[in-house]
C-alpha cells in the first residue's frame, strides 16, 4: 500500500485537447479518494494516467514516493477495476482473478489460496468454476473487485465500476465496496459521475470541471462549504438552488434582494461568519445558493425570512419527504459553470427558457404532509443563516 | 442474487444476433427470397448432382448419353471409375496434398495473427500506412509473382518443393489473413486488453493467453479458406512441384489425358478429392458465419 500523489499533471492530446490542467491531489496511504465530475472533465483521464494506460504530458505522477511517469503499468503495481469490468470470457472466475499472480508466475498453490481468500470476503465461492457468461451483473462486478484484491496491489483504481449495474444493486456494490475498502485499508482512487456515489463512498472527494480541480474535500464540507458555483450546483440532490440576487445593508443590518428586488429577506451574522466578503457588498450582484432542506415552513423562521406569496408549480412525494417546486422572479445564473454542473443539455435549456421569462422554480424539501395545491400560493421560510454566498462574475465562494 | 440472470455479457465472445432471419412471414417479400434462394441452390447443386451420377456411370454410356437420361432406368452403375483412379497413384497424392495444405494452412495463420494484433493494438510509426500496403497486396495476382519467385528460391537455395509451396502459399494467403484478423482483433473490447496489461501481461502473454483463445472463431474462418484454397490449388502446384511428388489437383489433370479423353474419370477423382474439404468445412462451419461478421461489425 501506497500513497498517490499527482503533482501538477497536464494531459494533452496529440490533437492538442487539453484534457487535464494542473492536478495537484495528494492521497494518503489507506484513503478512499472519489474523483468525479460530468462527463469530459477529465476524471477518468487522470486514472487511467496513474494506471500507466495513458501518457503524463506533464508534471509528476507518484505512487508510494516513487515518480511512475515512465513505467509500465505492469511496474506500477496497482489494480484496476473497469467500468464493463474487462473479465477475461475465456476463463473461469478462479482463472480471472489468478491471473495476475500466474503471469507474475507465482507458485500455483499461493494462488489458490489467495483466490480463495478472495472469493470468501466476496461471497464467490460457489462460482469458482463458472465462466463470466453465467454470471449476473452484480457477480461479474464482484469477480472484478476478486481481481484487484487477490493481487494487494499499491492501490485500487476504480474506473465508475458500478454504472453498468441496475439501481437496486448499485446501492447494495456501493455500500459493500466502501466496506471493503475500509477493512483492507487499500488505497483506492475511484472515477464516477454520479455525485451520490461521490458522496457516500470516500474518505474525500475531488470534483473536477473541465479538466480542473474544482475543489477535494470531505464530502461533507463540500457540502457545506463548496468553493464555488459548480460545486454549489453539481454537489447534492436535489441540487442547490441559486439565483442571481443583490446584498444591501440596511439599519446595520444586510438583507438578501430576491424577485428582482421584490422580496427581501435578513441574513443572519451565522451566514456571513461563512462568507465574511458577503459582508462587505452593498447593493453589488451576487449569485445566492439555498438547498432545499434550508428552505421550511415559515414558521420555523424570524419574520424576516419568510418568502411570501410564492405560486405552487408541483409537489413530489417522496415518503420520508416532500419535494415542492415553486415559482420565483429570481433569474437563474446561466453560466458554462452552471451548465457543466446540471451536466444535462436539457436541463440547461430550461434553465435558459426560464431566466428568459426571468425566473426560475425553486425545490424546497418539506416534511411529509397534506401536500399545498399546485397553483396556490404559499409562503416559504428560508433560513438564510444557511445561506451561499458566490462572486456573480466568477463564482467564486464570497471568502 | 439470482444464479441465471440474464444480464447483458460485455464480453468478446458474446454471439452476435446480428443475422439474426426476420420474423415476417406473411410479408410477400420473404417468399421471394426464400423462392430465389432455393433457385440458387438449386441451379448450384444440379452440375454436382450430374458429377456423381456419370462417376458411376460406363464410361461408354458417359459419351453418349447426358447423365439425367439415367432417370429412364436400365442403366447399370458401377465403382470401376473409382478403382481406377484409386490405382492411378491418388492415394499418394492424397498424402502430398495434405502434406502441403496443412503447413500452408497454419504457418499464414500464426504470422498474420502475431500481425494482425500489431496492427490492431500496438503503437508504433507508420501503422496505418504498412496496414494499408498490407491490404492493398490483395489486389496483385499471384500470377505475377510465379517467375520472380522461382528466381528467389533458386538464388537464395531452396530446393524442397514442399517448403517452397508453404512459403509462396503463406505470401498469397498473408494479404487477406492479416486484413479479416485484424478486423476481428481490433474489435475485441479494449478493457479487457488494458486490464491485462495493468495485471501485468507482456505483448506476448496478452497475445498468446487473451487474444488467441478469444479469436478462434476469426481463425477458424480463415483456415477454412486457406485450406480450401491450398488444397484446390492447381497453379502454383504445378510450377513449384519439379519432382515425382504430385498434389491431388495434378493427379486428376494428368488423369483426364493431354486432350481430355479420360474425362469420366475427372468425375469419380473429383468426387474423391471433395472428401477432404468436406470434412474441413463441416468441422468448422459454425465459425464460419460467425468469424466473418464479428470481424466486420463491431459486437
Amino acid at each position: 500500500m501506497a500513497n498517490v500523489v499527482f503533482d501538477d499533471i497536464q494531459k494533452v492530446y496529440p490533437d492538442g485537447t487539453q484534457a487535464v490542467f494542473d492536478l495537484s491531489l495528494e492521497i494518503e496511504d489507506g484513503e478512499f479518494v472519489i474523483l468525479v465530475g460530468p462527463s469530459g472533465c477529465g476524471k477518468s483521464t487522470a486514472l487511467r494516467m496513474v494506471a500507466g494506460l495513458e501518457e503524463i504530458s506533464g508534471g509528476k505522477m507518484l505512487i508510494g514516493d516513487k515518480v511512475v511517469n515512465d513505467l509500465s503499468p505492469k511496474e506500477r503495481d496497482i489494480a484496476m477495476v473497469f467500468q464493463s469490468y474487462a473479465l477475461y470470457p475465456h476463463m473461469s472466475v478462479a482463472e480471472n482473478m489468478g491471473f495476475a499472480l500466474k503471469l507474475a508466475k507465482v507458485d500455483k498453490a499461493e494462488i489458490d489460496k489467495r483466490v480463495q481468500e478472495a472469493s470468501d470476503i466476496l461471497g464467490l465461492n460457489d462460482y469458482l468454476h463458472r465462466k463470466p457468461k453465467a454470471l449476473s451483473g452484480g457477480q461479474r462486478q464482484r469477480v472484478a473487485m476478486g481481481r484487484a484484491i487477490v493481487r494487494s496491489p499499491q492501490a485500487f483504481l476504480m474506473d465508475e465500476p458500478l454504472s453498468n449495474l441496475d439501481a437496486k444493486l448499485r446501492v447494495q456494490m456501493r455500500a459493500e465496496i466502501a466496506a471493503l475498502q475500509n477493512r483492507l485499508g487499500v488505497t483506492t482512487l475511484y472515477v464516477t459521475h454520479d455525485q451520490v456515489e461521490a458522496m457516500t463512498m470516500g474518505d474525500r472527494v475531488a470534483v473536477l470541471k473541465l479538466g480542473r480541480l474544482q475543489q477535494a474535500d470531505s464530502p461533507q464540507v463540500l457540502y457545506d462549504r463548496p468553493d464555488n458555483l459548480f460545486v454549489a450546483g453539481f454537489i447534492g440532490s436535489p441540487s442547490m438552488n441559486i439565483a442571481s440576487a443583490k446584498l444591501i445593508k440596511q439599519d446595520g443590518k444586510i438583507y438578501v434582494e430576491l424577485d428582482r428586488g421584490q422580496t427581501k429577506l435578513h441574513v443572519p451574522d451565522a451566514a456571513l461568519d461563512r462568507y465574511p466578503k458577503a459582508a462587505d457588498l452593498d447593493g453589488a450582484p451576487v449569485a445566492v445558493g439555498i438547498r432545499p432542506e434550508h428552505l421550511a415552513p415559515p414558521n420555523e423562521v424570524g419574520p424576516e425570512q419568510v418568502w411570501k406569496g410564492r405560486e405552487v408549480g408541483l409537489v413530489e412525494m417522496l415518503g420520508a419527504e416532500m419535494l415542492v417546486h415553486f415559482k420565483t422572479q429570481s433569474p437563474p445564473i446561466v453560466t458554462d459553470d452552471m451548465k457543466a454542473a446540471i451536466d444535462d443539455d436539457e436541463a440547461f435549456e430550461e434553465l435558459k427558457r426560464q431566466a428568459a421569462e426571468g425566473g426560475q422554480e425553486f425545490v424546497a424539501r418539506f416534511e411529509p404532509g397534506a401536500p399545498p395545491k399546485i397553483g396556490s400560493q404559499i409562503e416559504v421560510g428560508v433560513h438564510t443563516e444557511h445561506m451561499h454566498f458566490f462572486d456573480a462574475e466568477n463564482g467564486l465562494a464570497l471568502r | 442474487m439470482s444464479t441465471t440472470a440474464p444480464a447483458p455479457a460485455p464480453d468478446a465472445t458474446k454471439e452476435e444476433p446480428a443475422l439474426k432471419p426476420s420474423k415476417d412471414e406473411g410479408d410477400g417479400s420473404s417468399w421471394v427470397a426464400k423462392l430465389t434462394l432455393l433457385f440458387v441452390c438449386v441451379l448450384f447443386t444440379i452440375p454436382t448432382f450430374g458429377l456423381l451420377i456419370s462417376s458411376f456411370r460406363d464410361p461408354q454410356a458417359i459419351r453418349q448419353t447426358g447423365w439425367w437420361t439415367v432417370i429412364t432406368g436400365g442403366e447399370t452403375f458401377s465403382l470401376d471409375n473409382y478403382t481406377t483412379v484409386l490405382n492411378a497413384g491418388m492415394g499418394e497424392s492424397f498424402v502430398n496434398s495434405l502434406t502441403v495444405a496443412i503447413p500452408a494452412t497454419v504457418i499464414p495463420i500464426m504470422a498474420a495473427a502475431f500481425a494482425a494484433y500489431a496492427f490492431a493494438w500496438m503503437d508504433f510509426k507508420g501503422r496505418e500506412f504498412l496496414f494499408v500496403i498490407f491490404v492493398g497486396l490483395l489486389v496483385v495476382p499471384l500470377q505475377v509473382a510465379l517467375i520472380p519467385l522461382t528466381r528467389l528460391y533458386n538464388t537464395v537455395g531452396i530446393n524442397n518443393d514442399f517448403v517452397k509451396l508453404w512459403l509462396a502459399h503463406t505470401g498469397f494467403g498473408m494479404p487477406l489473413a492479416v486484413y479479416i484478423l485484424r478486423n476481428y482483433i481490433g474489435s475485441l473490447p479494449r478493457e479487457i486488453i488494458e486490464s491485462a496489461k495493468v495485471d501485468g501481461a507482456s505483448h506476448f502473454a496478452t497475445f498468446w493467453r487473451l487474444i488467441l483463445p478469444l479469436s478462434v472463431p476469426a481463425l477458424a474462418a480463415f483456415a477454412i479458406f486457406q485450406f480450401l484454397w491450398t488444397w484446390n490449388d492447381y497453379l502454383v502446384a504445378l510450377v513449384f512441384m519439379t519432382s515425382g511428388a504430385e498434389v491431388v489437383t495434378v493427379t486428376l489433370a494428368e488423369l483426364v489425358g493431354s486432350r481430355g479423353q479420360d474425362w469420366h474419370l475427372l468425375t469419380a477423382g473429383a468426387f474423391i478429392s471433395m472428401v477432404v474439404p468436406l470434412i474441413v468445412f463441416f468441422a468448422l462451419q459454425r465459425f464460419f458465419v460467425r468469424g466473418l461478421t464479428a470481424g466486420s461489425v463491431k459486437g
